[in-house]
């Protein structure tokens, strides 16, 4: 048992991340701020950033195509949030609140 | 690959715990600070990996880039020291358990179905969609996957719409 824990292999890394992308749905769904929504957001897309990288140190000796998928992946995310941000802005400035519940109600 | 065992547990504790900063914090400036040192511990698990490249652009990117532009936003509408409540109690509870258990009900899947073997499932997966003639028999445990993905969707959104009756906003 304690020679699970002292060997650090792919699985302690997938459950770091596990519970990382798990953190990050309960914040999307518990939280009525738009703008901590998007920052859930953000942690999920961490967490299989970590996961592609613990694949690629372990499965792929290269590393190349594990790196390649991570970088593409951060690019998407910084766009995604970046025209989630935009959006967010539009929101406060018509309707002065971020709250999703208020904005639900008008 | 050899890793130091301290270091690692140090590393995804405090990042855990700057994630569950970023959800629990009471205001919009303490939950920027913490997705910064998400992004922060993020890198470190990278770099850890071998992974530097990536390490160094997450941090950059993440930490130094969206994080400042997240805090200058709410700057510019005043809000940066905003109050941030969460939903309510029973809320949080009724979410936590439904993802608890369904992400016990997806362990014991790939326990039963593929050995707790991620290895199996890539292979499963690689082998079955090179068999474009039957696809979709062999797909067929799959979906009980889908129906119960699918109801875990309807059941949160039914209980977070019937919850949200009654309760007054933070922002």
């Amino acid at each position: 048992m304690i020679d699970i824990l002292l060997e650090i292999g792919l699985l302690h890394f997938l459950a770091a991340s596990g519970l990382m992308f798990l953190v990050g749905v309960l914040g999307i769904i518990i939280s009525r701020n738009l703008l901590r929504i998007i920052m859930s957001m953000l942690l999920v897309s961490m967490s299989i950033v970590i996961n592609f990288a613990a694949f690629g140190a372990f499965c792929d000796k290269s590393f190349l195509n594990a790196n390649l998928i991570c970088f593409f992946f951060i690019l998407i995310s910084a766009v995604q949030i970046a025209v989630a941000l935009a959006i967010f802005f539009r929101i406060y400035q018509s309707n002065e609140y971020l709250d999703i519940e208020k904005i639900k109600e008008n | 690959m050899e890793f130091e065992p301290v270091s690692f547990y140090l590393a995804a504790l405090m990042l855990l715990c700057s994630t569950a900063g970023v959800i629990f914090a009471p205001r919009m400036f303490l939950a920027l600070i913490s997705l910064f040192f998400a992004f922060l511990f993020t890198g470190i698990l990278c770099f850890m990996l071998g992974a530097k490249f990536i390490a160094i652009f997450v941090f950059l990117l993440g930490g130094l880039v969206l994080c400042p532009v997240i805090f200058l936003l709410m700057k510019k509408i005043n809000r940066w020291n905003l109050p941030l409540k969460l939903s309510g109690i029973f809320k949080i509870v009724v979410s936590s358990v439904v993802l608890a258990v369904f992400g016990g009900v997806g362990c014991l899947f790939i326990r039963e179905e593929f050995s707790s073997s991620l290895f199996n499932i890539f292979n499963y997966v690689t082998e079955k969609s090179q068999d474009s003639l039957t696809f979709s028999g062999h797909i067929f445990p799959l979906h009980i996957v889908l129906i119960l993905v699918f109801c875990a969707v309807v059941v949160i959104k039914g209980i977070l719409a019937v919850s949200a009756d009654g309760e007054d906003c933070g922002d």
